[in-house]
């Protein structure tokens, strides 16, 4: 597959780590496919202000066909915003991708395998419920919302507890960002479990308490004859 | 023993009586009166609460709470809120300030909403479609809250059933 690729100069490690992962989730849903590269010629670069006086060499020999400057305020023309939006990364990346084809300086630059950073799992937040419009686009649509209004999720996360499958949510993803409507964060490690007393007994009994809690759920559903539990909630 | 129990909540006519009704397997214990309130066209309001039962598969029961609508009992919800499981918000689009009555539910009942879950319902979307279901949903967020908003009528017990499914994923799903 032909695909464009883009650098980051002077960005924040947070925002460099949130770029890359944003566009490699916008991957198949942004009108080229991007890679990341580090060697320095890319299609385009995203120029931050992270350390305006590096002037190593990494730095200075990047070569980019289009640059996009990081800006706090209002963007103009070749700027986004920060912090970063998923849909303004998906805007950006399709302009750029038409500018390199009307131009026709498509042309592949080198590439490398993405690094351990860009491994790292974004997790999207609802920043509001979305408008009924949009909740009718797909049936699963209301469920990915109900489930992404509870907590956080990751696309994978979101999938597993949703039951609905990887391409749904990333459609669902999609229409939300186009709509402005989710947040994307830099997941953080899940904290340990808080220790419940040192006790056995007491680590049961609140064993216990949790399994009672989605046991109430599912003996609700089946009493009322209403859908079907989550996937965690069927396990429990 | 643990007590079991949702809520239903709402302003005069937003139809807690009918969406209890609509599930539950008991006669309803109403607290309905004439209404007085020359505002709001019906002939009955509830002034105390409303109460229904389901009963699980494994005996224990489950209650229905109907909130009054009056705003002058606010000091009750605080007390009913103790050990629920949920909270439904039902506005009626036909009334005169609905954004108003979101807000004032949605702060009312706050402890709640951010300790269990809560889904809001909105009836006579279809004779009233201002405001849309994305202006209760600003209004809700500009008060800091997320909850799901969706279209009802509270006569369907389907629609019922749909509140209640989208309140159970929700807590299904919490940390």
């Amino acid at each position: 597959m032909e695909f464009l690729t883009f650098i980051t100069c002077n960005v924040s490690p947070r925002d460099d780590l949130l770029l890359r992962s944003m566009i490699r989730l916008l991957n198949g849903q942004s009108k080229r496919h991007w890679r990341p590269t580090d060697h320095g010629h890319a299609d385009l670069c995203f120029q931050g202000a992270a350390n305006p006086n590096d002037t190593s060499e990494s730095a200075l020999a990047v070569v980019a066909k289009h640059r996009v400057s990081l800006v706090s305020g209002t963007p103009g023309a070749n700027e986004i915003a920060l912090p970063l939006h998923v849909g303004n990364v998906l805007t950006t990346l399709n302009r750029v991708a038409d500018a390199l084809a009307a131009s026709a300086l498509n042309a592949d630059a080198p590439q490398r395998a993405p690094t351990p950073a860009a491994r790292a799992q974004v997790e999207f937040a609802l920043v509001r419920w979305p408008d009924w419009s949009l909740l009718q686009q797909d049936s699963q649509f209301l469920r990915l919302a109900t489930v992404l209004a509870s907590r956080s999720a990751d696309k994978q996360g979101l999938a597993d507890r949703s039951g609905v499958s990887l391409e749904c949510c990333q459609r669902f993803l999609t229409a939300l960002a186009k709509e402005g409507l989710v947040r994307a964060a830099l997941s953080e490690a899940e904290p340990p479990a808080p220790e419940v007393g040192g006790s056995p007994i007491v680590k049961l009994v609140a064993e216990n308490a949790e399994s009672a809690q989605a046991s109430l759920w599912s003996r609700l559903r089946r009493r009322l004859g209403i859908g079907q539990p989550t996937p965690e909630a069927r396990a429990a | 023993m643990i007590e079991r129990k949702l809520l239903f909540t709402g302003a005069t006519g937003a139809g807690k009586t009918t969406a209890i009704a609509a599930i539950s397997e008991t006669k309803m214990v109403r607290t309905d009166v004439p209404n007085s309130d020359p505002t709001v066209s019906k002939a009955l309001t509830t002034v105390g609460l409303d109460y229904g039962e389901i009963t699980l598969d494994n005996g224990e029961k489950f209650r229905l709470f109907g909130t009054p609508g009056q705003q002058r009992f606010a000091f009750t919800w605080p007390i009913l809120s103790r050990g629920a499981i949920g909270l439904i918000i039902l506005i009626d689009n036909s009334a005169a300030d609905p954004l108003a009555d979101i807000v004032t539910y949605a702060r009312g009942f706050q402890p709640l909403i951010e300790s269990a879950a809560c889904v809001v319902g909105v009836g006579r979307l279809e004779t009233h479609v201002r405001p849309s279901l994305d202006d209760h949903s600003r209004t809700l967020a500009s008060v800091g809250l997320l909850c799901p908003i969706i279209p009802v009528d509270v006569r369907q017990k389907a629609d019922v059933l749909l509140l209640i499914d989208i309140l159970l994923t929700q807590l299904e799903n919490k940390r």
